[in-house]
């Protein structure tokens, strides 16, 4: 998926926001939004918009701890990245059974889950863009 | 006669059901309420969590509800469970909360203490709730209905974790089982026996949660997600289980637009096959709730997410809707909860 470069407004970091969501899922809930798309397309975000952290910083648009996490979510992911071709478990993901696997539970991604954590706390506010209860 | 108590995003309905008919009343008018718990030894009893007001107390069958636990202060109470009486003592009352943390009241819900230990579990630090992942809740409690010593915790989402000892040590999760627990239930005809409904499966324990066995034969591979599940009072192998695709399709607060559900039911070793005759159609209707009265054998309740409330006499087989939500309430409070008081055991 391809995401179209978005303005460096308030509405990229509600795609950080996003983001940084879908990187502090735990495993299972990683493995269900694999199965949705949702997991591709916040590594699709990170791939376009953390290029603009530096900038929504300037800009006040993110705080300097929250520019930090997300830098940091952004390093880890890429570090797990570069150590496999199929990040995201995609190519077995097609079935029920592959909610049943290990993907994601391993020491690299609970590393990235509690950075991921902390960063979406700090930027969502209480306010969630999926589900509100 | 039975009375059935639905837990509202804004307070609590009763409906009594007498002779195949049903009718409705507001008995609370204010609270997310998150559980209810009967005591099945005492049942004019009962208790309620809610996510905003507090935790709350009836001991005239649900028709009246005053505020208990107070102490406790402002919390947000996920779940509230009673066990079974021991040595002639009241039922230990258990609450749950966000973030996780177990309390225990052993005077029927006048004050509470912490079971750390629950604390302490080594999964601990990996819990996480999917739309909130900073943080976490207990979602389920099942006491052991043969032995109050046994406790067993599901966290949203992280997995089972039981006490044997009261709460005061904790075996963290084991494999197989779900760790996104939604519905966890015992048997008071099947010693040792657990049921979980998780967020990505079904399985069972027969040996208090140490092993499990995963069981989705007969049900559709695209059925990914499910939540609530009951079992036959009078029968330990007949369960019903709701099934949806997706949490954003199937859960209670999924729109209408976008809503679909179904469920299953479970025979001895029999697969899986979904129920039909009079149980609510998929389109339209998020995941609902099962409840029963505990004893009464063959005989279930199910109630949609805005209300419609149907029935079965025969173990799932057929049902009929005997009540609407919209007659007496905004139809705009979705049901979150739903349990029926009524018989002890025998």
């Amino acid at each position: 998926m391809i995401i179209d470069p978005a303005p460096l407004t308030q509405e990229t970091v509600e795609r950080l926001r996003f983001a940084s969501l879908a990187m502090a899922q735990p495993p299972s809930g990683q493995r269900r939004w694999v199965q949705l798309g949702l997991m591709r397309k916040a590594c699709d975000i990170l791939d376009s918009d953390l290029s603009s952290v530096p900038e929504l910083l300037r800009q006040g648009e993110l705080t300097a701890r929250q520019a930090e996490l997300l830098l940091k979510i952004g390093s880890e992911y890429n570090r797990i990245r570069s150590e496999t071709d199929d990040v995201l478990g995609e190519k077995m993901a097609g079935t029920r059974s592959f909610m049943w696997s290990d993907t994601f539970n391993n020491e690299d991604w609970k590393a990235l889950h509690q950075v991921a954590r902390e960063c979406y706390q700090i930027l969502s506010q209480g306010k969630d863009p999926i589900i509100n209860d | 006669m039975s009375a059935i108590l639905l837990g509202l995003s804004d307070g609590i309905l009763r409906v009594e059901y007498v002779d195949r008919s049903a009718k409705g009343e507001r008995v609370l008018d204010h609270g997310r309420v998150t559980s209810i718990a009967v005591d099945r030894h005492e049942p004019r009893r009962a208790y309620a969590s809610t996510w905003d007001h507090g935790l709350w107390l009836t001991t005239d069958d649900g028709r009246t509800w005053s505020p208990c636990g107070t102490r406790l202060g402002q919390r947000k109470f996920s779940r509230i469970a009673i066990g079974p009486p021991s040595d002639g003592k009241p039922s230990t009352v258990y609450v749950g909360t966000e973030p996780s943390a177990l309390y225990a009241s052993i005077d029927r819900g006048l004050t509470f203490v912490e079971l750390e230990g629950l604390q302490r579990v080594p999964s601990r630090t990996e819990w996480a709730f999917p739309p909130r992942p900073y943080t976490h809740h207990v979602w389920t409690i099942t006491v052991d209905p043969f032995n109050p010593a046994i406790i067993h915790v599901g966290i949203e989402l992280g997995g089972i974790i039981s006490s044997f000892d009261g709460g005061q040590t904790w075996r963290d999760r084991q494999p197989i089982a779900d760790p996104d627990c939604h519905t966890l239930r015992t048997h008071h005809k099947a010693p040792n026996r657990l049921y979980e409904a998780g967020g990505a499966w079904y399985c069972e324990s027969r040996d208090q949660g140490e092993t499990w066995v995963r069981d989705l034969d007969g049900i559709p591979d695209q059925l990914r997600y499910f939540y609530s599940m009951v079992v036959d009072p009078g029968d330990p192998d007949v369960r019903l289980l709701t099934a949806a695709k997706t949490p954003f399709s199937g859960q209670y607060g999924a729109a209408p637009e976008h809503a679909w559900s179904t469920a299953y039911r479970k025979i001895g070793n029999h697969p899986w096959q979904e129920l039909g005759k009079g149980f609510p159609p998929h389109e339209g209707n998020g995941m609902g709730w099962f409840a029963s009265d505990e004893v009464t054998p063959g005989e279930f309740f199910y109630v949609t997410p805005r209300g419609d409330l149907y029935h079965s006499d025969d173990q799932g087989e057929s049902w009929r809707r005997v009540w609407e939500k919209s007659a007496i309430s905004a139809p705009s409070e979705l049901v979150r909860f739903a349990e029926v008081t009524g018989s002890p055991f025998a």
